[in-house]
């Protein structure tokens, strides 16, 4: 398979990293202890896209509220649908970034930054790549993790976990993530 | 927009290979060959791309202090094209056949004569505007060899991807799962393992299925 086939083919890891986040969220209420990062607060936003893998149906575009805690969401869920986009907020050392995210393409869109520092032109830049690069360097340590497990043996646990998850009507706790 | 101001939307390239020994003036060099050329009415092609420096889209030259900023190398990508409308245009050739008609005293136009007219509308056309101009900014990390371009458009990527690659002869690679996975640092085995893996199914608990 060449780089351009693996590449379309396995973007469905990215909707699958989603959801697997969705369910670390829902089970440590948002409180992440992250390899590399440390502590973070990781929130579900005011807007999520679910749609079904492969499937031809309709996708579920949800805005306002709190979307990833809504029945509309956990029906999708339930119907196989899986979240293509979200909007997250991610704290850290009492910083805060707010930015929409793409499954497919991991796009980082319509990023909000902590407040900048400086008013000198050279050194905002500086500042706003070193943010947009911390933002980067949080989701990508938490993709590492999800893909140590996803691409373990272990991975059928976390399915049957998810799997509790989705059909249960209780808010998961930690000890329902396994680990 | 995008580098120094604005909204924060973009899209995440991997650069792949290490940067060349003599990499400042290879590069000048090649941006230099490369930078953005202006679009006449009378250029066949309709539209123009390349590079301007960063915020001064009006600028030819390329200052080493505009470009590099410590780590990092920011250009803008500017590209100009011309839009007329279907319907101008066609009420246009429309007015100038019947007035070469009759002029003409002929009943229809020749292949030849029809091509040449429509190049004359067209041509006359983009005289009378000027073309629209969009510059999207690029950020190169140098040091983490990741690009930054301020687009998500999928066809605008995909032009800047072949002209970054041409202009500096490194290849880059899309952020995204499978891309992302690799460049993270995944030892080989996990790598071969993002590369065979197959869909789960979290409603019936099934791995490496469709849907």
């Amino acid at each position: 398979m060449d780089l351009i086939d693996l590449i379309n083919s396995r973007r469905f890891l990215g909707s699958e990293f989603l959801t697997w986040l969705w369910f670390r969220v829902d089970c440590y209420d948002g409180l992440l202890d992250v390899d590399d990062i440390g502590r973070i607060e990781l929130i579900f936003d005011d807007q999520m896209t679910l749609d079904a893998y492969l499937a031809e149906t309709q996708r579920n575009d949800l805005r306002g509220g709190a979307p990833a805690y809504s029945p509309e969401a956990i029906t999708a869920l339930r119907q196989g649908k899986r979240p293509i986009k979200a909007k997250l907020r991610v704290i850290r050392e009492g910083r805060e970034w707010a930015f929409s995210f793409k499954a497919e393409t991991f796009d980082l869109a319509t990023i909000k930054l902590p407040a900048l520092l400086t008013d000198e032109a050279d050194e905002q830049f500086w500042e706003r790549m070193y943010l947009v690069e911390e933002l980067e360097s949080i989701v990508h340590a938490l993709y590492a993790e999800f893909l140590k497990v996803r691409l373990a043996e272990d991975w059928t646990k976390f399915v049957g976990a998810m799997q509790a998850w989705i059909e249960g009507d209780n808010d998961p706790t930690p000890d329902d993530f396994p680990g | 927009m995008g580098a120094f101001s604005g909204s924060m939307s973009y899209k995440l390239f991997f650069v792949e290979g290490e940067l060349p020994a003599q990499w400042k003036e290879h590069f000048f060099e090649r941006i230099a060959h490369r930078a953005f050329q202006d679009i006449s009415p009378d250029d066949e092609d309709e539209e123009s791309y390349g590079w301007v420096p960063i915020e001064r889209p009006l600028d030819r030259e390329f200052p080493y202090p505009s470009v590099v900023y410590n780590d990092y190398l920011n250009l803008g990508f500017r590209r100009d094209k011309y839009s007329i409308s279907t319907d101008r245009l066609k009420a246009q050739f429309a007015a100038v056949t019947r007035e070469f008609l009759q002029q003409n005293e002929q009943q229809k136009l020749t292949r030849m004569q029809r091509d040449d007219l429509k190049t004359m509308v067209r041509r006359d056309l983009k005289r009378k505007t000027l073309p629209g101009m969009k510059i999207t900014d690029m950020s190169w990390n140098l040091g983490r060899g990741e690009v930054r371009f301020w687009s998500q458009s999928a066809k605008l990527c995909e032009l800047f991807q072949g002209y970054f690659e041409d202009t500096f002869g490194m290849k880059l690679l899309p952020a995204g799962p499978y891309i992302t996975g690799v460049q993270i640092g995944l030892d080989a085995e996990l790598v071969a393992e993002l590369g065979a893996a197959e869909p789960t199914n979290f409603v019936d608990g099934r791995v490496g299925v469709q849907g």
